[in-house]
């Protein structure tokens, strides 16, 4: 899966990873205790696309929800998803569904 | 002097002791009691000053045995590498097998642990002659504290402690930072040194505090000795002495990448980083740029 997979494809996160607003940081904790690199910041819009992927969204709709809440454009948005969404896959935090287009 | 260079130490006795044993780290109590009454345990010396009475309330029980292992079966969900393999029910219990001997190639202990994790059972392999059960086995006992104080406020890290007129300052580093170099010029400058390599931190009420531990480092005779930890100091050698103060938010993330705890449970994590949080409210954590000298650790106790 890449993020040229859009259309259909929903995600949602996996339960091997832990998030936590931490002293005005949000925080991405791998489970697991051989994990070389155990801790993530995510930036405030990423840990709302965290939130918003414990249940299964298309780009389109994590796309939609930035549009929603910032001032930026549709464009802008979706790449930012598509970023997010890859470097979620990278750390096998999310799992996808669906057929790609 | 009781610190002595990595590496270099003087073999020390074990120490039985019939049908039951308790051991205190921290504010936590792990009872250790025979499921026949009689079976001895065996525990290095060096954990004796950590025993306490066997009727002290306990935070986990452990009815134990020397008998042939039941390995369950199932999928392992989590490994130690190859040290441990972990297996957790659909009701949140655990079976933990710990292997030994050569290339971590022989199962050695089964540890049970009830879904509340107060109680639970341990069953050590008849491997050794005397039949006792080593209450203080690697990483059996290490991995057990290190779960549980992730579920009763506190946390266990990469640093040695010293105590200086009550207050404890926390040296926290990875191995090589300095932390047992640390510690030997702050024993030879009269400070009390708990522990030079694993520190429990906890917050008792509502004041963080450093607790010494019997595990690694250097130094000799450890202590369960405590105190409210007045500074945080991560360690960085460096060739002139000075404090860098860090944020609450990049202390409590140079804290939890140097905690010795398994991240198994997502509510442990969450809980620890809590902790972590509490203690970075209340204790200001500088980055200490030092060399090896009693300048470093003075700077470190109070100058600037």
């Amino acid at each position: 899966m890449t993020s040229n997979s859009v259309g259909a494809v929903q995600y949602r996160r996996l339960d091997n990873y832990v998030y936590r607003l931490t002293v005005g940081e949000h925080l991405l904790v791998a489970l697991h205790a051989r994990r070389d690199q155990p801790l993530y910041a995510l930036t405030p819009t990423g840990a709302q696309l965290w939130e918003r992927l414990a249940e299964w969204a298309t780009v389109e709709e994590l796309t939609d929800a930035l549009v929603r809440d910032y001032e930026v454009s549709a464009d802008d948005a979706k790449q930012d998803v598509r970023d997010f969404i890859d470097q979620l896959e990278s750390l096998k935090a999310i799992e996808a569904r669906g057929e790609s287009v | 002097m009781t610190i002595l260079p990595r590496g270099v130490g003087f073999a020390t006795g074990r120490v039985n002791y019939a049908g039951a044993v308790s051991l205190r780290f921290g504010q936590l109590v792990i009872a250790f009691r025979a499921k026949d009454g009689v079976t001895a345990f065996n525990i290095d010396e060096t954990h004796a000053p950590f025993v306490v009475p066997t009727e002290t309330p306990a935070d986990l029980e452990l009815t134990c045995s020397v008998a042939a292992l039941d390995v369950p079966e199932g999928p392992v969900t989590a490994s130690g590498a190859s040290s441990w393999d972990l297996r957790r029910d659909a009701e949140g219990g655990e079976d933990i097998v710990f292997r030994g001997g050569p290339n971590y190639g022989t199962d050695v202990w089964h540890l049970r642990l009830d879904p509340s994790f107060r109680t639970g059972t341990l069953t050590e392999a008849p491997l050794m002659p005397n039949r006792a059960i080593r209450a203080d086995g690697y990483p059996l006992l290490e991995y057990v504290v290190a779960r549980l104080l992730a579920r009763h406020d506190g946390a266990l890290i990469h640093a040695s402690t010293a105590i200086v007129d009550g207050r404890a300052y926390v040296f926290v580093g990875h191995s090589r930072a300095g932390k047992s170099t640390m510690a030997a010029i702050a024993e030879a400058a009269g400070a009390q040194i708990p522990t030079d390599d694993r520190t429990i931190l906890t917050i008792r009420d509502g004041r963080p505090m450093a607790w010494g531990t019997p595990w690694h480092g250097s130094l000799i005779r450890k202590t369960p000795d405590g105190a409210p930890i007045e500074k945080l100091y991560l360690l960085q050698q460096a060739q002139i002495d000075r404090k860098e103060p860090l944020s609450q938010a990049h202390a409590v993330k140079e804290l939890f990448v140097r905690l010795i705890q398994p991240r198994l449970h997502g509510m442990e994590v969450q809980r620890t980083l809590e902790i972590l949080e509490r203690i970075a409210q209340k204790v200001p954590m500088a980055r200490l740029h030092f060399r090896p000298t009693p300048a470093a650790f003075d700077l470190a106790v109070g100058g600037e």
